[in-house]
């Protein structure tokens, strides 16, 4: 039984065409990763998923009871509207005080509880906005590029924290990243996104190199894959002739 | 005892002021100052319209202010800018009602009342349409507190937890026009804006909570509304605007004792320099030792430092690292400029000999490019590695530059003079007739591997001295330096 499905989802806004053809399963407790260029749709498609934006073409069905924990790329907090973390995060549905350090402290923010919203920084933001949405026992748990603003220590520490999420709440988990390493060594599943899905599967499926277990042969991997996305479409052939029937082989059989 | 018109004055602005102080901070939270004024303005197009048709003057204001406020809330979703249409349609509002009124010159009507509101010819009929429409706002507004909240924060995340944003805003809009039609007695076309925003804007360097700011915005529009009163009838000034001028005086008192009080906070927690530095480091994730490394690099302000030195070792996977980049037989160099966003990161890891192996060190850089560029509140930087095996600037020197970041992770780092040590007549090019620059060559002095220094070139400002004098260190053969300067651009 999945989750949530999406079935030939296509955006066009002011007559381009942001998504097309976008078909796609959310299984219980999976952790799915989306990657993609920038402008590759991959924030439209969030925002079809947690329903702030209607496409204009295909279906969207979500599990009947399915709540939704969102995790925003930033927040933008307008500096004359006070607000405490503990406030924010009992917005919108009332949570106990008991309830609400027990998200803060396990998500390491214990101490924030009395900050002010907008006198924190980029790393304790993210570490509040996640014990939000956790607050929410979501069924899904959607992160939008939720690692921005982090260092590689931090971001480290953050995917932890989300599979340790995904054992504890058995919810599942979307996310976009740019940061390809990290995100594959923590997803069930990649999806890659260029307007429309180019390939999905395992992450050592959609990395072809021999080298994956390695951090630093994903990275390269990495340099390829965003150096073909740049180019339309996947369609240009690759100027390391020898790289290209692998990496069709596996966008066609990955997943 | 209502039939005093002091005491119906009085609780017709009280209740203007219990809805509109809430709604307010709204306005002032969502930035929607100006739609309240074209809001209000339209309001006068309702009184002409109210006069030619006959119909009450309540229920036509009512229909205007909500008509405005829908077009307005529509157009501005279809991408037209929002501060050109408001000006656009607020006074062209308001002109056409001034000109509606001129033409339909029923007896004896009173422009002004309806400029600057007439509250002291409210009847007991105004009264109960005041304080009902002034409950409705209220109860609105208190049922709807936390799905209004949210999506004024954030309508992704409302939407993520269930709260229609845009359904948010149009009760945010009718409760506006209702206002607005209520108030319109009171305060009149002109100063209703006021009246919802400065008690919001009074309330905000008092508030920790926005349920705080709005009760503390209605205690002081009740009070202005009350007081401004109180003035009128002692100066017979025109209430609306006493009102208003009274809240005026209000948000700047409260502002400067926000200011003051703020001050005197800051005084007796804050350690001087390096906290103030948060929100511009803030995209960082600060963790102690950077901050203290901050605050000892801060120093470098003080007018009569040349250089500010913060001492470290080098963790293990950072030297890891270094040492990858150095495998080599022969030494690079690179030199990138730019602000130190994530594009910049990706080069610089691209441009390492081994990027494979460049994590811990691209992260140094990084966060050292980054507290270079916060504490000197640039956004463009030049950061330069070099790897060397020959020394590279044997000679005392000064940069031409304001300040320099540098730093060694292999090698020795470099080395410098005080002031007392040295002769500055003797720098720039070599010449016999210079005096030696070294005075005690047992004065110069060591950066050690690992440590940050900030250091004064002859383009600081206000430096008399003409920045640190210093020179890179003598290698022995063999010996391999990897080095970093950072430049703000």
């Amino acid at each position: 039984m999945s989750l949530l499905t999406l079935e030939d989802i296509g955006v066009v806004r002011n007559g381009n065409v942001i998504l097309n053809d976008v078909s796609l399963a959310l299984g219980q407790s999976e952790i799915v990763t989306i990657v993609g260029p920038n402008g590759s749709g991959k924030s439209t498609l969030l925002r079809i998923i947690i329903g702030a934006l209607e496409p204009s073409r295909g279906r969207i069905t979500r599990g009947e009871h399915l709540t939704i924990g969102y995790v925003p790329q930033r927040l933008q907090i307008d500096p004359t509207l006070p607000m405490t973390v503990a406030r924010f995060m009992a917005l919108p549905h009332r949570r106990r005080r008991g309830e609400i350090e027990a998200a803060l402290s396990s998500a390491g923010a214990n101490d924030l509880a009395r900050q002010q919203l907008s006198a924190l920084s980029g790393g304790q933001l993210q570490k509040v906005l996640l014990a939000r949405a956790l607050l929410e026992r979501p069924g899904l748990l959607v992160l939008d590029e939720a690692n921005q603003g982090l260092d590689h220590r931090a971001t480290a520490e953050f995917y932890r924290h989300i599979d340790r999420v995904r054992t504890e709440l058995g919810c599942a988990v979307l996310m976009v990243s740019h940061e390809l390493h990290v995100v594959m060594k923590a997803s069930d599943r990649v999806i890659c996104l260029n307007g429309t899905i180019c390939c999905q599967g395992r992450p050592e499926n959609v990395a072809t190199s021999p080298a994956w277990q390695s951090l630093f042969g994903i990275e390269e991997r990495d340099a390829v894959a965003f150096y073909r996305h740049s180019e339309s479409g996947h369609a240009e052939p690759d100027n390391d002739a020898r790289e290209t029937p692998q990496e069709k082989r596996a966008c066609h059989h990955a997943g | 005892m209502l039939d005093d018109f002091m005491i119906r004055a009085a609780l017709a602005g009280t209740g203007v002021a219990l809805a509109a102080a809430p709604l307010g901070c709204f306005v002032v939270w969502r930035r929607m100052a100006y739609f309240g004024d074209a809001t209000a303005h339209a309001a006068m197009l309702g009184v002409a319209l109210s006069l030619v048709l006959s119909v009450s003057l309540l229920a036509s204001v009512l229909v205007v202010a909500l008509i405005m406020a829908l077009v307005v809330s529509l157009l501005s979703d279809r991408g037209y800018t929002m501060d050109t249409l408001l000006g656009v349609m607020a006074h062209a509002a308001l002109a056409f009602g001034l000109v509606a009124v001129s033409l339909v010159q029923v007896a004896r009507l009173d422009l002004m009342s309806y400029l600057i509101g007439d509250i002291l010819a409210v009847g007991r009929q105004d009264l109960i349409l005041i304080w009902g429409g002034a409950l409705l706002v209220v109860l609105i507004v208190a049922l709807r507190w936390s799905g209004l909240l949210i999506s004024t924060l954030n309508p992704d995340l409302a939407r993520a937890s269930g709260v229609d944003p845009r359904r948010e805003q149009l009760l945010l809009t009718l409760s506006l026009a209702v206002v607005v039609a209520v108030a319109l007695k009171v305060v009149g076309v002109l100063l209703i804006a006021a009246f919802l925003i400065i008690p919001a804007a009074a309330a905000r360097p008092f508030s920790r909570t926005p349920e705080g700011m709005a009760v503390l915005a209605a205690a002081v529009a009740i009070v202005s509304a009350n007081g401004g009163l109180a003035i009128a009838w002692h100066f017979d000034t025109p209430a609306g605007p006493s009102m208003v001028s009274l809240a005026a005086i209000c948000f700047v008192l409260m502002t400067l004792a926000g200011l003051v009080h703020r001050r005197l906070g800051e005084r007796h927690t804050r350690p001087a320099w390096p906290e103030r530095l948060m929100p511009p480091l803030s995209t960082v994730e600060t963790s102690g030792p950077a901050m203290t490394m901050a605050r000892e690099l801060a120093t470098i302000f003080d007018a009569d430092r040349d250089i500010a030195i913060a001492p470290r070792t080098l963790p293990a996977d950072l030297e890891a690292s270094v040492l990858a980049q150095c495998q080599g037989v022969r030494g690079w160099s690179l030199s990138l400029e730019g602000p130190p966003d994530n594009a910049f990161e990706h080069e610089l890891r691209t441009r390492l000999p081994v990027p494979a192996a460049a994590e811990a060190l691209v992260e140094d850089v990084m966060t050292l490019a980054r507290l270079m560029a916060s504490m000197l509140e640039v956004t463009e930087l030049r950061v330069r590695l070099r790897r060397l095996e020959d020394t590279m600037c044997p000679r005392f020197h000064c940069d031409n530059v304001t300040v320099r970041l540098v730093t060694s992770w292999l090698g020795p780092g470099s080395e410098w003079l005080p002031e007392q040590a040295l002769d500055r007549r003797g720098l720039g090019a070599p010449s016999p007739h210079k005096p030696e620059i070294v005075m005690d060559s047992s004065a110069v002095e060591r950066l050690g591997t690992g440590d940050v220094a900030l250091i004064k070139g002859s383009g600081w400002r206000g430096n008399g001295r003409g920045g640190l004098v210093h020179r890179s260190p003598a290698l022995d053969s063999g010996q391999r330096r990897l080095m970093m300067s950072i430049d703000p651009l």
